[in-house]
């Protein structure tokens, strides 16, 4: 960065040397996967250049210089990692199957994937208190190109069509490196989006948002590089300048389980401290009702049968659709199949998250917004009201103004 | 009849006496003669005197005269109905007399009284007004005088009842012989008649009325004859006629656009200051309007130049200024009238409206409506200046590029010059483009901070001033450079210093805007970057408030109010802070009564404090909280008594809303703490609770909309203390509140709906389900309606899903209603408790009715697939959250099948189904 002498900068504001920052464009030069041997980067990688201070002239450049300019690129010759070859890991083989029968046993499940390759592990999730099959499980095959077998064709297991997908071993998980940004400017292209970010390393995937009708930037995208170090590289600044906007930037898969992204495929994997939540189990049992009742009314209408026949059962069994007022829990009387008691989640109050509060109302903001509200970085806040997200948003303060009508 | 009545001369010469007196200049006098006044008031011909005395009193004062006329007028506006019918008749057909008069005042309060009576009466029952009028306007009949007096009143008459005469009377339309008739008179040898005609013209146009516009061409053709008039009244009448047709019929005026536009850049330097301000109100106009750019980009290179030159202070203001500014320093006493009204908003709404009748005030009667106050400067003003700065300032956000070419070399050029106007322009000028420019100024930022930084130091009063000004304006720019570490990322400390430093200056007007200047850069700046700052800034606003007198100090209180929000919290626990910032504020606090309006920017600037510090303000809170209960006690004490006796005086609203205001931050500030606090002073005739309920029924929608605020926050952490026990009360007003809304009462509405939610998360799910329904039907037509602010419709989206959270098996029939909507306001909600709450909410509405989505209904799968897409678009939920969701929607997944799953997601965007494969493995 440049240096901290507050004299040496405004000294300089005459200066008729000074040049400004080029705008040049970083030339990344993208390596295909080869052999494991890395590719020689420090003859072809372009390198960046710390920013310049006002008092020197930029070298000639040999290298070409960054657009915006950040200071967490000073003194680093090359950012670009040496090339990974073919991953190799042992979770290769590892598929998550959803859509099971609630009949469907381990061994049933075993006996018909063994046809793709050698099974070495295989897990039906079930339901702690009742044994009861959950309806999804993970197995794992010797080799990986059993999965592009099982992917291959569609699946009915115990007269169900059955759902199964590679699961992305966490090791995967940490290779890759997935970033969400937010805050873009409306007028920025995918291009432009993209070549920015290819600064930071080789960049395996990137979209930008667009609105359908309009074609313009929605405001947010994501990329998704090769490694965890490039990741590391864009996140050192949470805000980066582009086009008269801060963009932010979070990263997409935490190595710890951090907020932004996070996934929430591991639902229902015993590790999770929720899934021994009471909440969690009543909530699932009815998640369980809605998704039979859903499949019931397909199969009726499939079967060309009688769709309001079905749905009459359907109301018989699980009460009813909700008249207006009325209070019919649904599945009141499953809660003692539970066994347990189970807290009725609807009178926990006290587990609500109270988090900071909302800048919705508008406490103290008696004056219409004027011509001039505060500003602020508020990207993606669309709630009216002056300065919203501050305790009391005040649209038009008193201060001194030289031509306010 | 009363025609035949003839005044007795003693009591003649009574009233005449008694009028006199009102007028004296001796106080005592005044005082006697007004107790006379209010007997003889009860006389039962006291009107026909009054009439008498304009009409036929030639013998008499002119002032008499006027002042009968003025107190006959406003007698038949308070008492019409007790006025005999004949006595108005008498009146009615006496009273154009007035116009022939030789006086000028009696002349002019008749046509005051004849427009009030007009307004009155109108055309069917004065059917003789108009074409009386006209005669005399025409010059067909009197004198010169009273053909002027004429159109003056039949200009108001166009100002104030336009309509009225653009309606048919017996199959006639006034305006259909009034308005050719004033086309020709525009061409009368008399200036003062032309520029009356034009004026009532003017205020036609405004009607939009199809009788105008068939005349519109010939009018226009007048006015280019009219624009080089030698008279500058009629010049100043031409530009607003241009001003009004480029606003009523834009299309009309393009095939001359571009020598109406030169003929105002023009007359921005004519002689006659006032021909100029409304030529550039033309301009202004122009640069708002919705003209396509390429023709207004054309005359940019002419105009700019004119307006920049335009925005330096006159000679005469220059004048003034100097003047003032030796005297006006900072230990000088700020008189009463130097201090804007509190509540000025509602007033500049007002003029707005009417800015194009206020601005000429030449042959038009002053309104006698305006807040005239004494203004040293002429800084509270409208001024060409002023309007030029605006215009630039709205141009350079239309042409940002042009702007920036145009207006820099002439800057930069000017900014040096040894002359303090012409240094002081351009700086304001360089203020007025920022917020447009910004990204086109951003190169020159770097060398141009700096040197305004330096200008924070001129030997110029209002250069400094102007320079605080300017730098606020580029504030964000200052501080994103900072937090992103730019290559100016260094500028802002010594930015933010110098600006903290002069608002120590010695003068008051400089002081006023470093202070509002510092506002904007803690406003601009993110808490990490004032971190640096928080103890030096105490310091200095230690020393701001032993320096500044009244004015400055209100200005004062709004800066510690920004510095609360914003960087409050730092200085909890910390009470080397507190001790700073608190004294002072206490101290002012002290100094202030009860009625003292001065109190409001400090109770709002309290309130915030109290919120920021919380439990650190805990020893404050007692008397704070004491006072502002106090204030509030009494005044909803008066504005009861008021409503029962018309006599006595409502206290200013604004005392209700701070002190509501104020305890409001408190109970932010303390929490579930603040129980006690109430508690305290709540009695059982008079509780706080009662206190805000009864301000749920005030008219005044500030009032309400402060009042629901605090119930939001009442309901947050004292639910059970304080609301439950008046629960039915305060579910009633809500929905009353949400029923009866109008266009003004949005933000109370939107306060009412929140709070709503809040009462909905932590009520238990019985006692809410009571009023369920009831709400219901008043929150699902609002969520669907297409006339009601966004904000209220956000918050109408969080409460409906927040209801689910404990009342979901009730919800199901109202989910087929709303859930399409309610995703498409939810989409777009910032990702915080709110939005997760009430998502929360809506995923148990869902759980919890399982037949209320039926996937194979063409409204149930579109409503699916709008959930669908914006759980997608929900980047971070609560890992909770994102369990349940991942929950429902493997259901939706296994409900549909494969095949269906992936049909509907082929339907929507191809993102989410790959996000939703990536967080929820679905």
């Amino acid at each position: 960065m440049t240096n901290s002498d507050d004299e040496a900068l405004f000294d300089d504001i005459y200066d008729d040397d000074k040049e400004e920052v080029k705008e040049e464009k970083v030339e990344v030069v993208k390596e295909t996967p080869v052999e494991a041997a890395p590719a020689p980067v420090a003859e072809t990688a372009p390198v960046t250049v710390p920013v310049s201070a006002p008092s020197e002239t930029a070298p000639a450049p040999a290298y070409p210089v960054m657009t915006a300019p950040t200071p967490s690129f000073m003194g680093q010759k090359q950012f670009q990692d040496p090339v990974r070859a073919d991953i190799q890991s042992k979770d290769q083989g590892k598929m998550f199957i959803g859509g099971l029968n609630w009949e469907t046993t381990e061994e049933s499940m075993k006996n018909y994937f063994s046809q793709f390759g050698d099974v070495v592990d295989l897990t039906i999730m079930k339901d702690n208190a009742t044994g009861r099959s959950r309806g999804f499980g993970f197995l794992t095959f010797a080799s990986s190109s059993s999965v592009d077998d099982v992917l291959k064709k569609t699946h009915v297991l115990d007269g169900k069509l059955i759902d199964p997908k590679r699961a992305i071993p966490k090791e995967e998980q940490d290779k890759t490196g997935k970033i969400f940004v937010g805050g873009v400017a409306p007028e920025v292209t995918e291009d432009e989006f993209t070549e920015y970010f290819q600064q930071f390393g080789n960049i395996i995937d990137s979209q930008l948002m667009l609105d359908k009708d309009t074609g313009r930037s929605r405001g947010y995208g994501f990329v998704t590089y090769d490694s965890p170090d490039a990741v590391d590289r864009v996140t050192q600044n949470k805000y980066v300048p582009f086009h008269g906007k801060n963009m932010e930037i979070k990263r997409a898969e935490p190595r710890n389980q951090q907020k932004g992204g996070s996934s929430y495929s591991n639902v229902g994997q015993p590790q999770q401290s929720y899934t021994q939540m009471a909440q969690m189990q009543q909530y699932w049992q009815q998640m369980q009702q809605m998704q039979q009742y859903w499949m019931q009314m397909q199969q009726a209408q499939q079967q060309g049968g009688d769709v309001s026949q079905a749905m009459a059962q359907m109301m018989q069994q699980y009460g009813g659709a909700v008249p207006p007022g009325a209070e019919q829990p649904v599945n009141g009387g499953d809660q003692k199949d539970f066994g347990d008691d189970v807290p009725n989640p609807q009178e926990q109050t006290s587990n609500l998250p109270s988090g900071p509060r909302g800048g919705v109302r508008h406490g103290g903001d008696r004056r219409p917004r004027g011509p001039r509200e505060s500003r602020g970085d508020r990207g993606n806040d669309r709630r009216g009201g002056g300065g919203g997200g501050g305790h009391r948003g005040r649209g038009g303060r008193r201060g001194y103004h030289p031509y306010n009508r | 009849m009363m025609s035949t009545w003839a005044p007795n001369a003693q009591i003649l010469d009574q009233i005449v006496y008694i009028l006199a007196g009102t007028l004296s200049s001796d106080a005592n006098v005044r005082l006697q003669a007004s107790d006379a006044l209010e007997k003889a008031r009860s006389q039962s011909e006291f009107d026909n005197y009054l009439l008498h005395i304009l009409i036929n009193g030639q013998a008499l004062e002119s002032q008499v005269r006027a002042s009968a006329g003025l107190m006959l007028k406003n007698d038949l506006i308070r008492n019409l109905q007790s006025k005999s019918q004949d006595l108005k008749a008498h009146i009615l057909q006496e009273i154009p007399k007035g116009l022939l008069d030789s006086q000028n005042l009696v002349r002019n309060i008749t046509g005051n009284v004849i427009t009030t009576l007009f307004s009155i009466f109108g055309v069917r029952q004065w059917p003789n007004i108009l074409p009386n009028l006209m005669e005399l306007a025409s010059g067909a009949a009197g004198t010169t005088e009273s053909q002027e007096g004429a159109l003056s009143a039949l200009a108001k008459i166009c100002e104030d009842s336009a309509r009225v005469l653009d309606r048919e009377y017996d199959g006639q339309r006034p305006l259909n012989y009034m308005i050719p008739k004033f086309i020709e008179l525009t061409g009368a040898s008399n200036s003062k008649v032309r520029a009356y005609a034009i004026g009532c013209i003017n205020h036609i146009l405004l009607t939009k009325t199809q009788s105008m516009y068939i005349h519109l061409d010939e009018f226009m053709a007048r006015l280019f004859n009219l624009a080089t008039d030698d008279d500058p009244v009629v010049r100043t009448k031409v530009c607003t006629a241009f001003a009004n047709i480029l606003e009523e019929r834009p299309d009309k005026l393009l095939p001359h656009l571009d020598g109406v536009i030169n003929y105002c850049i023009h007359s921005m330097g004519d002689s006659s200051e006032e021909t100029a301000l409304e030529a550039c109100e033309f301009l202004l106009g122009l640069a708002t309007s919705d003209i396509p750019e390429p023709i207004v980009k054309t005359k940019l290179p002419v105009l700019m130049p004119v307006l920049l030159e335009k925005m330096v202070y006159s000679e005469m203001e220059v004048f003034i200024i100097e003047n003032s500014d030796e005297q006006e320093n900072e230990n000088v006493e700020d008189k009463d009238d130097d201090i804007k009204p509190q509540m000025a908003k509602g007033k500049d709404a007002h003029k707005l409206s009417n800015k194009n009748s206020a601005a000429a005030k030449g042959a038009e009667d002053e309104s006698d409506d305006e807040d005239d106050e004494d203004d040293i400067d002429g800084s509270m003003e409208w001024n060409l200046r002023k309007c030029s700065a605006a215009t630039m300032d709205i141009l350079a956000t239309n042409f940002p590029y042009e702007a920036l070419e145009i207006s820099l070399p002439i800057i930069k050029e000017r900014i040096s010059s040894p002359q303090w106007p012409v240094r002081e322009a351009s700086i304001l000028a360089l203020g007025a483009i920022a917020e447009g420019c910004l990204d086109q100024a951003s190169p020159q930022l770097p060398s141009l901070i700096p040197f305004l930084v330096e200008r924070l130091k001129d030997s110029e009063t209002r250069v400094r001033q102007i320079t605080c000004w300017t730098l606020g304006r580029y504030s964000s720019w200052v501080c994103s450079e900072a937090l992103s570490g730019g290559s100016c990322a260094n500028y802002f400390a010594p930015t933010f210093q110098s600006i903290m430093e002069c608002a120590l200056d010695t003068k008051k007007v400089v002081q006023e805007s470093a202070c509002s200047s510092l506002a904007d850069f803690i406003d601009a700046a993110k808490p990490e970057l004032l971190t640096p700052f928080v103890e030096p800034l105490l310091r200095h606003i230690q020393a701001y408030f032993k320096k500044y007198q009244r004015k400055n100090l209100i200005i004062l209180y709004d800066t510690v109010q920004t510095f609360a929000e914003r960087v409050g919290d730092q200085l909890c626990y910390k009470p080397e802070y507190i001790e700073m910032l608190l004294p002072p504020l206490i101290e002012k606090w002290q100094q202030l009564t009860d009625d003292d309006k001065d109190l409001w920017p400090l109770l709002e600037c309290m309130s915030s404090v109290a919120a920021a510090l919380g439990e650190s303000f805990a020893p404050y809170a007692v008397p704070v909280y004491e006072r502002a209960f106090r204030i509030l006690v009494m005044c909803v004490e008066q504005v009861k008594l008021s409503t029962d006796d018309p006599g006595f005086e409502a206290p200013e609203k604004d005392f209700i809303v701070t002190s509501l205001d104020l305890i409001d931050g408190l109970v932010q500030g303390l929490n579930t703490h603040s129980a006690e606090l109430i508690q305290q002073f709540d009695t059982n005739d008079v509780s706080l609770m009662k206190l805000v309920i009864l301000c749920f029924d005030d008219p005044t929608d500030d009032v309400r909309q402060s009042a629901y605020a605090l119930l939001g926050d009442l309901a947050i952490f004292l639910l059970d203390p304080i609301v439950t026990s008046n629960l039915h009360q305060v579910m009633v007003c809500i929905g009353n509140e949400i029923t009866n809304r109008t266009f003004d009462s949005t933000a109370a509405c939107n306060n009412a709906v929140w709070a709503l939610g809040e009462i909905s998360m932590r009520l238990p799910g019985e006692v809410f389900k009571q009023y369920l329904v009831n709400f219901m039907n008043v929150l699902v037509p609002l969520l669907l309606s297409t006339d009601v602010e966004q904000t209220i419709l956000d918050n109408a989206s969080i409460t409906i899903g927040r209801i689910g959270l404990n009342n979901a098996a009730s919800m199901g029939s109202y989910v087929g209603q709303v859930l399409v909507t309610w995703c498409s306001f939810m989409k777009y909600l910032e990702e915080n408790e709110e939005k997760e709450t009430s998502f929360e909410g809506m995923c148990n509405i869902i759980t919890a009715n399982p037949t209320a989505l039926n996937p194979h209904d063409v409204n149930g799968r579109l409503a699916i697939k709008h959930l669908i897409d914006c759980i997608a678009y929900y980047e971070a939920p609560s890992n909770r959250l994102g369990g349940m969701l991942h929950l429902l929607l493997t259901g939706f997944k296994n409900g549909l099948g494969e095949a269906g799953w992936n049909g509907l997601l082929a339907e929507l965007d191809p993102f989410v189904g790959e996000i939703l494969k990536m967080k929820y493995g679905v």
